[in-house]
């Protein structure tokens, strides 16, 4: 292993500190925006995608990156989007959430992960690989032999497609700004706010943009040219132990980042005192493997989930990771809608 | 006046259920908690609950307490 490889894992670290201390999961976001009217997630959710839809444009601008956005894969990514936002429904976290909670200790989510790597395994690398192949090439659009991007399609220079968009996020920021409920004037101390209190929403996105950009660096370095995404590891890590293989091609910069966010959230759990193996319940035996398997299969389908589509994707302005993770919260959607939202009291 | 604590232990429940069930045994003893009778206290190991049910209570008028009972456990405490 090479230190640029194992550079993937620093970045895991990194991130999964950040997740954890931000307690940021999109589907725990999604229900509390949705249901509840809580925005603290969506919120952390905007600043993410302004500062890193702005700082990978300047970072490509300063030749640190080159973007290499994901393709459309049209019938991929909306069959993907869907049978992920199932998956996430079931398991009631995200990708990202998934792995860090599990961090924190609680085995329910290490279930859940077992099935995302069953599911991105069979898809990338077992039996399901023929059909995988297929979907992804049902209309597949290319303009001149690029990945269909905003900019490109639009034949509009990129900045002002990234001023555009970042008009809109400031925009449903302020939209979303809220009376803090319940804040006490009392000082706290810089340790506290870092490693016991829960982020800001602006500080989430300042740490997750940083960490894109750094990862973006490191992965390019690793041969890998994009930035977080955590599908491939979940479907080589699988791999490794079917073939009981660790040689570089299979311990990859996304292998080592996946097992660095899980043991980054471990870290920050710990400091903050919030750390406890947590034994799932009987149902959560059931229902957590199946819903993970969705998740891989989706993700594995689909060329992502919601980090490699909605916060490494969408800040390249890749017009596939757009579609598919409107396919996602739209899916999401539907079924919070039918069992949470219907019947609110 | 002697208030009577209504304890409602979630333990082991992942998001969103430790809202979702408090808010249905909130709804049951919707008047007496109102009415300051009695105090709901929640007991929860779901981190994403020490964040959701405060917001959630508070935004509804009432006084939220979290008490740490040890590492990754937490007592909530709802009153008028």
């Amino acid at each position: 292993m090479t230190i640029t490889t194992f550079s993937g894992f620093l970045i895991g670290l990194l991130f999964g500190f950040v997740l954890e201390r931000g307690y940021f999961c999109h589907f725990s976001g999604f229900v509390d925006a949705t249901v509840f009217k809580n925005y603290r997630i969506l919120k952390a959710t905007l600043w993410t995608l302004l500062f890193t839809t702005v700082g990978f444009h300047a970072a490509a601008a300063a030749g640190i990156i080159q973007l290499n956005p994901k393709p459309l894969l049209i019938v991929a990514n909306l069959a993907g989007g869907v049978i992920f936002g199932f998956g996430m429904f079931l398991v009631g976290a995200c990708m990202a959430g998934t792995t860090f909670k599990i961090g924190a200790g609680t085995i329910a989510y290490f279930l859940a992960a077992i099935g995302i790597g069953a599911g991105a395994f069979f898809t990338r690398e077992g039996f399901l690989k023929p059909y995988y192949k297929n979907i992804q090439e049902m209309m597949k659009i290319e303009i001149a032999k690029k990945s269909p991007t905003l900019d490109n399609v639009l034949g509009a220079n990129p900045w002002i497609i990234v001023i555009i968009l970042s008009i809109i996020f400031i925009f449903l920021l302020i939209l979303l700004k809220e009376k803090n409920i319940g804040s006490r004037a009392e000082k706290i101390s810089i340790w506290n706010k870092i490693f016991v209190n829960r982020w800001s929403p602006l500080f989430i996105g300042i740490s997750i943009a940083i960490t894109q950009i750094l990862a973006f660096y490191a992965s390019t370095k690793a041969g890998k040219k994009y930035a977080i995404s955590l599908t491939e590891g979940y479907s080589l890590i699988p791999k490794s132990l079917v073939h009981w293989d660790f040689s570089n091609s299979i311990v990859t910069w996304g292998y080592l980042l996946v097992l660095g966010i899980i043991a980054g959230a471990v870290i920050a759990s710990l400091l903050a005192g919030e750390f406890k193996i947590k034994m799932p319940k009987t149902k959560h035996l059931i229902i957590m493997p199946i819903g993970g398997i969705l998740m891989g299969i989706g993700a594995g389908v689909g060329g992502g989930c919601n980090v490699g589509h909605l916060l490494s994707g969408l800040p390249q302005l890749s017009i596939g990771s757009i579609i598919n993770s409107i396919a996602i919260f739209a899916t999401l959607y539907i079924l919070v809608y039918f069992k949470f939202i219907k019947n609110k009291n | 006046m002697n208030q009577e604590k209504i304890q409602l232990n979630l333990t082991g429940e992942l998001c969103p259920y430790p809202l979702i069930l408090s808010l249905k045994k909130y709804q049951e003893l919707k008047n007496d908690v109102n009415s300051g009778k009695k105090i709901l206290e929640i007991i929860t190991d779901c981190l994403s609950a020490i964040d959701n049910i405060p917001t959630e209570y508070k935004k509804r008028g009432f006084k939220v307490d979290v008490q740490k009972i040890e590492a990754g456990k937490w007592k909530i405490i709802i009153k008028k």
